[in-house]
């Protein structure tokens, strides 16, 4: 049988994660309010609830659509989910009633309405555009870069930025647009591998915990309450000082601070799916509990989980620089945009473009990730806004 | 009553934070008698004799529970750098990231609850996307660079404020506020980013309530209608949820505090970190683990109190 569960359970996931809730809730559905109290705990699934609703369902919420004609009209564009949670206010005009025939989304799969939803987001779209080229930056770093990256010149030492060194060059006369440009390696190789630690520890147990329920489920909760608990910088600040400051360190304590997350996440999605239907009738036919898990369930929690790599890819970016900043991640002389940051403090009053470059990489970098993330969220849970 | 169950739940976490603190020092390279020993570590007597003062001869679970037993009397062990009791280090820096963090929460609800207002009454508008735009930017921008570039343009640029330094509340409270405000700001920015979000996403529920339209058809002020009957029933969410930030503001606080050189909890980690004082680090994790967890269980104690529709239930 599919194991039940007290309903409070996935409210307090809701709950306990804010910065995802705000962003889940924003919007206005009111369940960021209604999340905290005990009376919403019908509301199975906290913040998944909604995610994957819209995805899993393969419709777009055009249930809605054939409810309200006139709002069906807005369901690809504005996903209805927007339409529907907040009723609109009185005396609004009403949409314009578009005939769109419903054969542009059916025969469609969700996977694929939800790149066209993307598309439609021109922010979204933006920041993969910077995320590209970011990547083509760090991959072809030996070609783009003009010069040696590490190599010091006695002759060009704080150079302001002009023809020869488009970002001039730092305390030791390198190149700053070269390390800028070596430094995205560093920043998106921590941030891929430190996603993927998190991702790699936080989906099984929380897949685990959602599917086994019981005891298991409470232990693995707990564990991730405790690590929450840290906040995250001061936890990954601990983890490297214990295994020592070096970028792989950092990786490592970076991905299992964030592993927490990806575990409420993916337990919330879990939780939402083994109610579904089509993983009834999978028990119903006699399937064994792993298949069940493997076959039925986890394919089904790939988009919460799409959308929180995205978004703390962004974070783990920061806090790559944030340890790098301190000391604690790359070690000099590679080039890292957090160190560079902290060299650059040295030189504030006579070299203040030491500290422009690398900070702008970080922020455009950590900005684009952010946008993606929402873009994917809202083409991929059309509720949640 | 729910508070009950908060309460229950909290014991086995702050057991387990216990541990997980607790099997960081598993994690450190090298034998701690051995460190601590310094220049007499080929004397196998002194390394017997801290190995048994500090109960490292024993079984895992023992060391842990001696370790706790000690946590729980308030002894959180001794800085191996300065030989004080890391509960008096803390103590002391604690006050200085305090003031520092309840200037940043009040300049966060400053700019994120009117800026949250503005958007969801403006929604879709122009302001909307402004407010939204600025708070994506907040959220992207690291701290420590918005500090840096902010040191940029006040302090070298334009010479109003000192850079770097701290002056305490009570010696000079001038100088105090002159040396702390750009730092709340810079750590403050994240958390009014998110405060635009709670706001933001409150009001526009609550603008839809039956209560919202009733202030309406009386015909009271649309200001009246905004600021009485909806933002006050807005609010309560967001001040218990922006409560939770506490990690967001004491991350922030280790960088921000190192850009401007303020002694205070963040400062002294990242010190302890390089002069590999491991007690202190071990200390400051559990301590900031259990001020999370406490003040959790405040915004949810506050958060019924406050919502008496919650009281019944």
């Amino acid at each position: 049988m599919a194991p039940t569960r007290r309903p409070h359970d996935a409210t307090g996931d809701a709950m306990q994660d804010p910065r995802r809730d705000a962003k889940g809730h924003a919007g206005g559905s009111g369940a960021g309010a209604d999340a905290k109290g005990p009376a919403s705990g019908g509301g199975a699934g906290g913040d998944a609830g909604g995610d994957l609703a819209g995805y899993a369902g393969g419709g777009d919420g055009m249930g809605d659509a054939g409810h309200h004609p006139g709002k069906g009209g807005v369901a690809l564009g504005q996903p209805a989910g927007r339409a529907a949670a907040t009723a609109d206010p009185p005396g609004a005009p009403q949409p314009r009633i578009r005939r769109r025939t419903p054969d542009r989304t059916l025969g469609q799969t969700p996977g694929r309405l939800a790149v066209r939803r993307f598309l439609r987001r021109p922010a979204a779209v933006a920041g993969m555009a910077v995320i590209v080229l970011f990547v083509a930056a760090a991959l072809l770093a030996p070609v783009l870069a003009p010069y040696d990256p590490i190599a010091t010149s006695w002759s060009a030492i704080r150079k302001a930025p002009s023809a020869t060194h488009w970002m001039g060059t730092d305390e030791n006369g390198r190149d700053v647009l070269s390390r800028v440009l070596f430094g995205a390696r560093a920043s998106l190789l921590a941030g891929v591998v430190s996603v993927l630690i998190a991702a790699g520890i936080g989906v099984p147990a929380g897949l685990l915990a959602g599917f086994a329920g019981g005891w298991v489920d409470a232990v693995l909760s707990r564990i991730v309450d405790a690590m929450l608990a840290c906040p995250f910088l001061i936890l990954a600040i601990a983890l490297t000082a214990f295994l020592g400051p070096d970028l792989a360190n950092a990786m490592i304590a970076i991905g299992v601070s964030t592993a927490p997350r990806f575990m409420r996440v993916a337990r919330a999605a879990t939780l939402e799916v083994t109610g579904a239907d089509y993983v009834q009738a999978a028990w119903s036919l006699g399937a064994r509990a792993s298949r069940v898990a493997i076959r039925h369930v986890a394919p089904n929690i790939v988009p919460p989980v799409l959308v929180q790599a995205t978004l703390a890819l962004a974070a783990a970016i920061i806090a790559e620089a944030s340890l790098s900043f301190l000391g604690l991640g790359q070690q000099p002389p590679a080039p890292s945009w957090g160190s560079m940051l902290n060299a650059a403090q040295r030189f504030l009053t006579q070299a203040p473009w030491l500290a422009v470059f690398p900070g702008l990489a970080i922020f455009l970098c950590v900005l684009s990730f952010n946008l993606v993330g929402d873009g994917l969220r809202d083409a991929l849970d059309p509720r949640a806004r | 009553m729910r508070l009950r169950g908060r309460l229950a739940q909290i014991i086995p976490t702050l057991v387990l934070v216990s541990v997980l603190v607790f099997c960081l020092q598993q994690l450190m390279p090298g034998d701690p008698a051995v460190i601590l020993a310094g220049e007499e570590r080929g004397d196998p007597k002194v390394l017997a004799q801290i190995r048994e003062e500090l109960w490292l001869d024993r079984s895992l679970p023992l060391q842990y529970l001696h370790w706790v037993g000690n946590v729980a009397r308030g002894n959180l062990g001794y800085s191996w750098r300065t030989r004080q009791p890391v509960s008096q280090l803390i103590a002391q820096k604690l006050p200085v990231t305090a003031q520092l963090g309840v200037m940043a929460f009040v300049i966060a609800l400053l700019i994120g609850v009117p800026a949250g207002v503005v958007a969801a009454v403006k929604r879709n508008g122009p302001l909307d996307y402004i407010a939204n735009a600025i708070g994506l930017a907040g959220l992207s921008m690291p701290n420590f660079w918005f500090g840096i570039m902010l040191v940029l343009l006040v302090s070298v640029d334009l010479g109003w404020l000192p850079p770097s330094g701290y002056v305490p509340l009570t010696e000079d409270v001038r100088q105090s506020l002159a040396t702390t405000i750009m730092p709340a700001f810079v750590l403050g920015n994240a958390i009014a980013a998110i405060l635009m979000r709670h706001t933001r996403s409150a009001m526009l529920s609550v603008l839809d309530q039956d209560y919202v339209r009733t202030a309406r058809a009386k015909g009271l002020p649309e200001s009246q209608v905004i600021l009485r009957h909806a933002l006050r029933n807005a609010l309560i969410p967001v001040v218990t949820l922006g409560a939770l930030e506490l990690g967001t503001l004491l991350s922030g606080a280790v960088l921000t505090e190192q850009v401007f050189s303020i002694p205070g909890f963040g400062k002294m980690v990242v010190d302890a970190v390089f002069n590999r004082d491991y007690p202190v680090v071990q200390g400051v994790v559990l301590v900031t683990a259990c001020l999370f967890i406490l003040l959790n269980l405040l915004a949810d104690v506050l958060y019924v109190l406050v919502n008496p529709r919650l009281r019944r239930a």
